[in-house]
């Protein structure tokens, strides 16, 4: 039986071998289309900003607070606040909106690619 | 499991878009899926090496996702049968002709077979005689070497359906070895 299986893997071989080709390589890497590295750039992206969030958080913690009361007390007070106390949160809205569009590209990405059936699939 | 030079190519591949390092896998891998491609085509070269191209691109647009749940050579095998279903699928569509089976596809794409021996045309038609899931099994498992268990992962058969496929195909084809013998006798 062994014997049989050995004679046919022979003979499948001599009939169907392949020779190693590196113009076929060669060819197929030409074909292949760019792919940038889509996935690191997000990735480094949102540990950047994010880092940037957090330290800017750190470092100006109690103006964030202190503009965010203003603001507030303004507000509450039916005033409009004055330019000065509106432009730390306004500057804080901004650098959290980026960080979030950003962090949600690279979430969509990886939900897509979840979603998506690979080739293999 | 993935040798870990390849565990690099493949992160370079995947993370990097590395086209050399995928090129470094193409080289350890394209002979064998060519050698795939040219038993499934039953020895047409250029349409194998077509089909190659396109599961090899395949597999760059796809190793972003390639969770490493099987080996790299399963997972290309894959790429490689689900390219050979779709080109058939194509082909039949093309044809327009129902009931059309897969060997009769396959048999017509076969042109004027080299001048062999008397043995490999009688082998070779036989392959051509084969249905496409028996084709596909005794190739996966005599050319190319693979568990039935790989085999399992590659096409989504079960295993005792694989094992009736690899046991009908062998059963065919060592008849048809066995007349060739008896023949040259």
């Amino acid at each position: 039986m062994k014997n049989n299986d050995e004679e046919l893997k022979r003979a499948l071989s001599d009939l169907y071998g392949v020779e190693q080709d590196d113009a076929f390589v060669e060819r197929t890497l030409q074909r292949l289309p760019s792919r940038g590295a889509k996935w690191l750039w997000l990735i480094l992206g949102n540990v950047a900003i994010w880092g940037c969030v957090l330290l800017l958080a750190v470092l100006y913690f109690p103006v964030i607070v202190r503009s965010m009361a203003d603001v507030i007390a303004d507000l509450s007070l039916k005033q409009m606040p004055d330019c000065d106390s509106l432009a730390v949160p306004m500057a804080c809205v901004i650098v959290l909106f980026v960080a979030v569009i950003y962090c949600m590209e690279l979430l969509d990405d990886y939900y897509r690619s979840m979603l998506r059936r690979s080739p293999d699939d | 499991m993935s040798r870990p030079d390849e565990l690099l190519w493949i992160s370079q591949a995947a993370l990097l878009g590395d086209k050399r390092a995928f090129g470094r896998l193409m080289q350890r891998y394209h002979q064998r899926v060519r050698r795939y491609f040219l038993m499934i085509t039953n020895g047409d070269r250029a349409l194998s090496d077509d089909l190659a191209q396109i599961a090899f691109i395949r597999a760059w647009q796809g190793i972003a996702g390639f969770k490493m749940l099987s080996s790299f050579s399963t997972w290309l095998y894959r790429i490689a049968y689900t390219t050979w279903c779709n080109h058939i699928t194509s082909v039949k569509c093309h044809l327009s002709i129902d009931e059309v089976s897969v060997s009769e596809v396959v048999y017509s794409m076969c042109d004027e077979p080299p001048p062999d021996s008397d043995r490999d045309n009688y082998l070779r038609k036989a392959v051509a005689l084969l249905n496409d899931a028996e084709r596909n099994c005794i190739t996966l498992y005599y050319l190319e070497e693979l568990s039935i268990r790989d085999i399992e992962k590659i096409t989504g058969y079960k295993q005792g359906t694989i094992k009736s496929h690899l046991s009908r195909g062998r059963e065919h084809l060592r008849a048809v070895l066995k007349k060739s013998d008896a023949d040259e006798k």
